[in-house]
């Protein structure tokens, strides 16, 4: 066979031309040159007979086994997205709860505890005249949280969601009083 | 895509994409992997993938899994060198011949030394022969895959019907003696 650059070109057309998938023009070139060229009728031979025994080759069933392996994949993906959700459900449920509460703090300190109260413990009155040790402050933040954080607990396993559901009409009085400790010393520029 | 459209995809496709994995690994097991890993990465990316071009899709990661699988082999065995590959193309010939005149033998002969000879293909070739003539891609859509030219995908199927040119012809002479015999 002599090779040249129409034969070159030729055997590269050759895959489509089998397939059918020259246009017209270049469909004509190839045949033109087929009549002429020996070398190349013998590669379209060699290029039939890679498609005849490619495209012919059967498929191979898929073992069912893969198929089991595939689902039972899916399904533990499915299983852990849905542990996830969960999760996020559960934090997002407490985070919101303690923002809740956080908020219903703030409220009862204007709204639960008795106006009487407030007028003799009043935390601006409060913070022109006293200031709050250190430890104090401490005290008073660790004692609302506590107490916020009982109230999650409490929400959370019963039926109760609000926190005046939790604690009643009122807070207890030393988380009342840690509040307002709180309050003044945030006015104060302490916290 | 919900879960019913994949269990859906998977009963349709599974076989053919197994199929090209055995036929370009000619290892079953490793098949099975890349059939396997090749579903489950559609199901975590099945938000991603247009329903309409899923084959490709799956014929594209089978691809990329089975040129990892041939890299890690190709470490772990010795392949067979040219000239015993040669011979055992040669052997497989003369045994289709011996057969008599029985065209499927021949044909089941000729796609097994071809297959054997493909082995010495560069993987992406390779590939590229197997979707146009098994997956009966079009070239465009082998160029897409393969993130190639058009014509360069048209000049891999070239090169590589040049490099299986001894065992095509023997395939062709076995079909031709064959015909001759039969009439």
């Amino acid at each position: 066979m002599t090779f040249d650059t129409g034969c070159d070109r030729i055997e590269i057309l050759l895959t489509s031309y089998a397939a059918g998938d020259l246009g017209p023009d270049e469909h004509a070139e190839v045949e033109r040159h087929l009549v002429a060229c020996q070398g190349c009728r013998g590669e379209l031979l060699r290029e039939r007979t890679l498609r005849d025994t490619l495209a012919s080759m059967p498929l191979i069933p898929c073992p069912d086994r893969v198929t089991d392996a595939v689902m039972a994949a899916v399904d533990a993906d499915e299983n852990r997205a849905r542990a996830a959700i969960r999760r996020i459900g559960f934090h997002g449920r407490r985070r919101a709860a303690v923002g809740m509460l956080a908020a219903a703090a703030v409220l009862a300190l204007v709204f639960v505890v008795p106006s009487s109260e407030r007028a003799i413990v009043d935390p601006v009155a409060e913070t022109s005249e006293q200031t709050w040790s250190e430890e104090e402050i401490l005290t008073a933040r660790g004692e609302v949280r506590f107490t916020l954080a009982l109230a999650a607990r409490i929400i959370e396993k019963t039926e109760k969601s609000t926190i005046s559901e939790v604690f009643g009409q009122r807070l207890p009085g030393v988380v009342t009083k840690s509040v307002k400790t709180l309050a003044s010393s945030l006015e104060g520029g302490q916290g | 895509m919900d879960k019913n459209a994949f269990i859906e995809i998977l009963r349709t496709h599974r076989d053919r994409v197994f199929s090209y994995s055995v036929y370009c690994l000619r290892d079953r097991d490793d098949a099975e992997d890349v059939t396997q890993d090749a579903f489950l990465r559609l199901w975590r990316k099945r938000d991603e993938v247009d329903p309409d071009r899923v084959e490709a899709w799956l014929i594209r990661v089978a691809h990329n899994l089975c040129i990892d699988h041939t890299r890690r082999r190709r470490t772990a065995r010795n392949y067979v060198a040219r000239p015993e590959m040669k011979l055992a193309v040669e052997q497989a010939a003369s045994a289709a011949l011996a057969a008599g005149p029985d065209h499927g033998l021949v044909r089941e002969q000729t796609r097994t030394l071809l297959l054997d000879a493909m082995s010495v293909l560069h993987e992406e070739t390779r590939s590229a022969v197997m979707m146009h003539y098994f997956q009966g891609m079009k070239i465009e859509e082998i160029a897409r895959i393969l993130e190639k030219k058009t014509s360069t995908v048209k000049v891999q199927i070239h090169r590589a019907r040049k490099a299986l040119r001894g065992a095509l012809e023997l395939g062709a002479e076995c079909g031709a003696v064959l015909e001759r015999e039969t009439t």
